[in-house]
């Protein structure tokens, strides 16, 4: 079965037990922190929290989560590099020139400031990711009203995303080792394959999946049990505590 | 192209989200009138929501050497409609963020707006207007052309968050298309290619499939794809 290091850790870590809604504060509670603060201080101060909270209390697997941080950084290097460089004339501060171009210091702080806001933001998001499974999200979105049919049409997602990461891992070796990708005419022609297999695979899997329930008189939306994860106290205090002081932080300065 | 957690500054991540919240209600509407007329939509969205995340797991050859990726929406709007693909699009990229770590919470919104709005509804604008032209090339076209807004988009989004101090929007536009279009021009060409190749290899496989298709989506797409 395919596996995604990200869903893997979701699964396995020591807060998987923890209700959906105390993480979710927690997380999402850093991350408007995050986005919010002007204040490189409060950024640092969400990364460790965030960073502490997955770590040594989640335990997520520190190579899964590092991944999970570092994913974005070609884009938003990229896009850093991109805010610290200006064009035109007028660039009087100057740290560097070349021409035309220029790095001077306001732009240098700006894309500073971009540069932490992405750290800290992407490490709360990451704490959520790899701690609370997608199927247990998807299903705080059905308590939270979200309508019955996307929620559906979000499980049955989660369901096929695994089954066509395997289809998709299988064809392609059976295309490798027959040197489907020996050159780019053959790669591309094997890709286009590749891709509508997959495609074909997932619609008839949909289809067989529907008669089975049709003749089982299944009509309505496909509920589970939820195990019952009470909220814990402790962790909401100490949770809104901290959110609290990084707040103050955050406003005061 | 996705635009990373915390990149946007929050008044424009807010913003972002407002523009796009009520094409994606729109398209929450549409859905579950489809479901509520047919149950199996239901199945057959899920199975392609799944198959466009699972598209962001195929790199393409680029010829950067860089690790773009199909954004699979311009099909998506060619064969489901753009309100459609307005939600699968906005669940797509939430499952992104949280399975892949690609793209973002706070910039949900943004992305939602670039990739599964104003991209599927160009993609799909120009194959309507081609629908005289050889199918392969209406596919094509509106394959590339989802992929291209959807990156013009982004830069602007970008420029207008971060103006160029000197050269104020126009500049950072630019610099922002620029920078980007070493990935993003070639991936628009080769994600065409695949589209036709994809569309080609469902109508000479795939009839029953696409007799569904059109009935989930659109009813003319059946007699387009197979007459054409």
């Amino acid at each position: 079965m395919a596996r995604l290091a990200i869903d893997d850790a979701a699964w396995g870590n020591r807060w998987r037990t923890r209700s959906t809604g105390e993480k979710a504060l927690l997380a999402l509670g850093l991350l408007l922190v995050a986005v919010t603060t002007r204040e490189p201080g409060v950024s640092a101060a969400v990364l460790v929290v965030a960073v502490t909270c997955a770590l040594a209390q989640a335990r997520v697997p520190w190579r899964t989560y590092l991944r999970v941080v570092l994913a974005p950084a070609t884009f938003v290097v990229l896009g850093a590099a991109s805010i610290a460089v200006t064009v035109g004339s007028g660039t009087g501060d100057a740290v560097w020139s070349a021409g035309p171009v220029a790095v001077t210091e306001a732009t240098l702080a700006r894309a500073a400031e971009v540069l932490g806001r992405s750290l800290a933001a992407t490490s709360a998001m990451a704490l959520l990711a790899t701690t609370t499974p997608l199927v247990d999200l998807v299903a705080g979105m059905r308590r939270l009203r979200v309508p019955e049919a996307v929620v559906d049409v979000a499980e049955v997602m989660y369901r096929f995303v695994f089954l066509l990461l395997d289809t998709l891992a299988t064809v392609r070796e059976a295309q490798a080792s027959r040197l489907g990708y020996g050159g780019g005419r053959a790669a591309r022609r094997s890709l286009g394959m590749l891709a509508s297999t997959v495609f074909v695979r997932a619609w008839t899997r949909a289809q067989r999946l529907e008669d089975g329930l049709a003749g089982r008189g299944g009509t309505g939306s496909l509920r589970t049990l939820a195990a019952d994860r009470p909220v814990s106290v402790p962790f909401v205090l100490v949770s809104g505590a901290v959110l609290a002081v990084l707040s103050t932080w955050s406003v005061v300065g | 192209m996705h635009i990373a957690e915390g990149f946007l500054p929050p008044l424009h991540a807010a913003g972002w989200t407002v523009v796009a919240a009520p094409f994606v209600v729109h398209g929450a509407r549409e859905v579950r009138r489809l479901v509520r007329e047919r149950p199996d939509a239901r199945l057959l969205l899920g199975a392609a929501g799944a198959f466009t995340f699972v598209l962001s797991a195929l790199k393409l050859p680029s010829v950067t050497g860089s690790s773009s990726h199909p954004t699979g929406t311009g099909v998506g709007a060619i064969v489901f409609r753009p309100p459609v693909m307005a939600l699968l699009g906005t669940v797509v990229l939430l499952f992104q963020a949280l399975l892949l770590a690609h793209g973002g919470l706070t910039t949900l919104g943004a992305n939602v707006f670039s990739m599964a709005v104003l991209g599927p509804w160009a993609g799909y604008g120009c194959y309507r207007l081609l629908r005289r032209a050889p199918l392969a090339v209406a596919v094509f076209v509106g394959v590339a052309v989802a992929d291209l807004a959807t990156y013009v988009t982004t830069a602007f989004q970008l420029a207008l968050a971060f103006p160029d101090p000197t050269s104020g929007l126009v500049g950072s536009l630019a610099r922002f298309l620029g920078i980007f279009a070493v990935t993003q021009v070639p991936l628009a060409v080769v994600e065409g290619i695949l589209g036709v190749l994809l569309v080609r290899a469902l109508r000479s496989w795939a009839g029953p499939e696409l007799a569904g298709l059109g009935r989930v989506g659109e009813p003319d797409v059946r007699e387009e794809t197979v007459d054409a």
